[in-house]
């Protein structure tokens, strides 16, 4: 039985996009007798390190599920890739999820080639990249709880996990159905200073403080 | 006019030693007053994404740690130098602790800029921040890679980030790389 293992770089562990996105993905593959484990990154890194290289080893695909940070990857999955980079690993094959906040997938094109990057030094078998815009849209929900809006991102995920399955690289067709933008840039704008505003007056913070200047 | 040196290589990096004090003396003769901060040396947690630096303390991190200082430090430089080793493309875990932490200097407000989404300022002023990625041997690839992500953080900062990568060689050409990066400086 193939073992895949999600790596949710999200230091939001629970109630973060890069673990919905990877789980919709290990659910489908665990009815198909795939044998799926989930660890959250940054509280392993600091406190359990041996059982991440162990969960690693016994998995012949990682999914690395992350949120976009200052373009690229989160600091603590950047020193995953340099712990790993002193281990030896065995050709596993390896994918990637990055989501963003803003509405435009495209941000994530760098952090995913640093993904690749590693995966080819690492001598992984890389499979491919997702990138998926508006990721904080999801606040928790799953893909499929958002009704027509997530039409084509389910439509790209499920080929994805069909690519999985049959043991294939990710097609570029899913990659572009996953991308595609959720909701219109301006809408996603507008929806998003407003909610800045309201939760601005709720917590009773000034919110254009300039504390350090 | 203030500069500061983040240098996120470790203490017996000294390749990297020799590349920080070779920046600083740059520096020093263009007249800054320069700060070197080492960052194995300070405390600083990692960002949990929660956001209260924007929605609960505007311009402050949950964090109150060393990285709360970096920040204050670096938004009223007038020059920001990094240093890191390049990791497959990307800034080293060190220099990313300090870049994932300086996102409260941002608004969270959404405006379009050349039709993409980026945050509004919330200060006025920015350094200028110049990076330098040290790499041991060429690598094309990752080379290239880390000059896309610096391009990618210039669209995102108001174009104040700009760098390169250099490979670890001769002093003499050391100097040379970083003066030519330095000409930054100068463009007003
Ligand atoms: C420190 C920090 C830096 C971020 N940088 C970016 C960025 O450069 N571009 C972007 O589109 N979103 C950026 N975001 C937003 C996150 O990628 C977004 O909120 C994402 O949906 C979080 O995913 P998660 O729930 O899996 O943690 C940043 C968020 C934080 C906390």
């Amino acid at each position: 039985m193939e073992q895949v293992l999600l790596i949710n770089g999200s230091p939001k562990n629970k109630n973060s996009t890069s673990l919905m996105l990877g789980q919709y993905i290990l659910r489908k593959l665990s009815k198909k007798n795939f044998k799926t484990d989930t660890i959250h990154l940054l509280s392993m890194l600091n406190n359990n390190l041996d059982e991440i290289f162990e969960k690693i080893s016994e998995s012949d695909l990682l999914i690395l599920s992350f949120p976009l940070y200052v373009d690229s990857l989160p600091s603590h999955v950047m020193k995953f890739f340099e712990v790993m980079s002193k281990n030896n690993l065995k050709h596993q094959k390896i994918m990637a999820i990055g989501n963003c906040g803003f509405p435009e997938s495209f941000h994530i094109k760098t952090a995913l080639k640093i993904c690749k990057n590693f995966a080819e030094k690492k001598n992984l078998h890389w499979i491919g990249g997702l990138a998926i815009g508006a990721g904080p849209m999801f606040n928790g929900r799953s893909i499929e709880e958002m009704g027509f809006l997530t039409r084509k991102l389910i439509q790209g995920f499920n080929m994805v996990v069909l690519s999985i399955i049959r043991n294939e690289e990710i097609k570029d067709d899913a990659k572009i159905l996953v991308s595609r933008k959720v909701i219109p840039t301006w809408a996603y704008k507008l929806i998003g200073n407003k909610s800045f505003k309201k939760v601005a007056k709720m917590n009773n913070i000034k919110i254009y403080d300039t504390p350090y200047q | 006019m203030k500069a500061l040196l983040l240098n996120s290589s470790s203490h017996d990096d000294l390749n990297m030693e020799l590349i920080h004090d070779i920046t600083k003396k740059i520096l020093e003769e263009k007249n800054f007053q320069v700060e070197s901060v080492m960052i194995e040396d300070k405390e600083i947690k990692e960002c949990r994404g929660c956001f209260n630096c924007w929605l609960k303390t505007p311009g402050e991190c949950i964090h109150d740690d060393e990285g709360r200082i970096i920040t204050k430090t670096i938004i009223n430089s007038d020059v920001v130098i990094m240093l890191t080793p390049v990791i497959y493309g990307g800034y080293s875990s060190k220099m990313k602790l300090v870049l994932d932490r300086i996102i409260p200097v941002l608004l969270p407000f959404f405006k379009k800029i050349k039709g993409e989404i980026h945050h509004k300022k919330r200060y006025k002023k920015y350094p200028k921040v110049i990076v330098v990625g040290m790499m041991n041997g060429e690598d094309q690839e990752s080379s290239e890679i880390f000059c896309e992500l610096i391009k990618r953080n210039a669209l995102n900062w108001y174009n104040s980030f700009t760098g390169d990568t250099i490979v670890y060689q001769k002093e003499a050409k050391i100097k040379k790389e970083i003066n030519e990066l330095f000409k930054y400086l100068e463009v007003k």
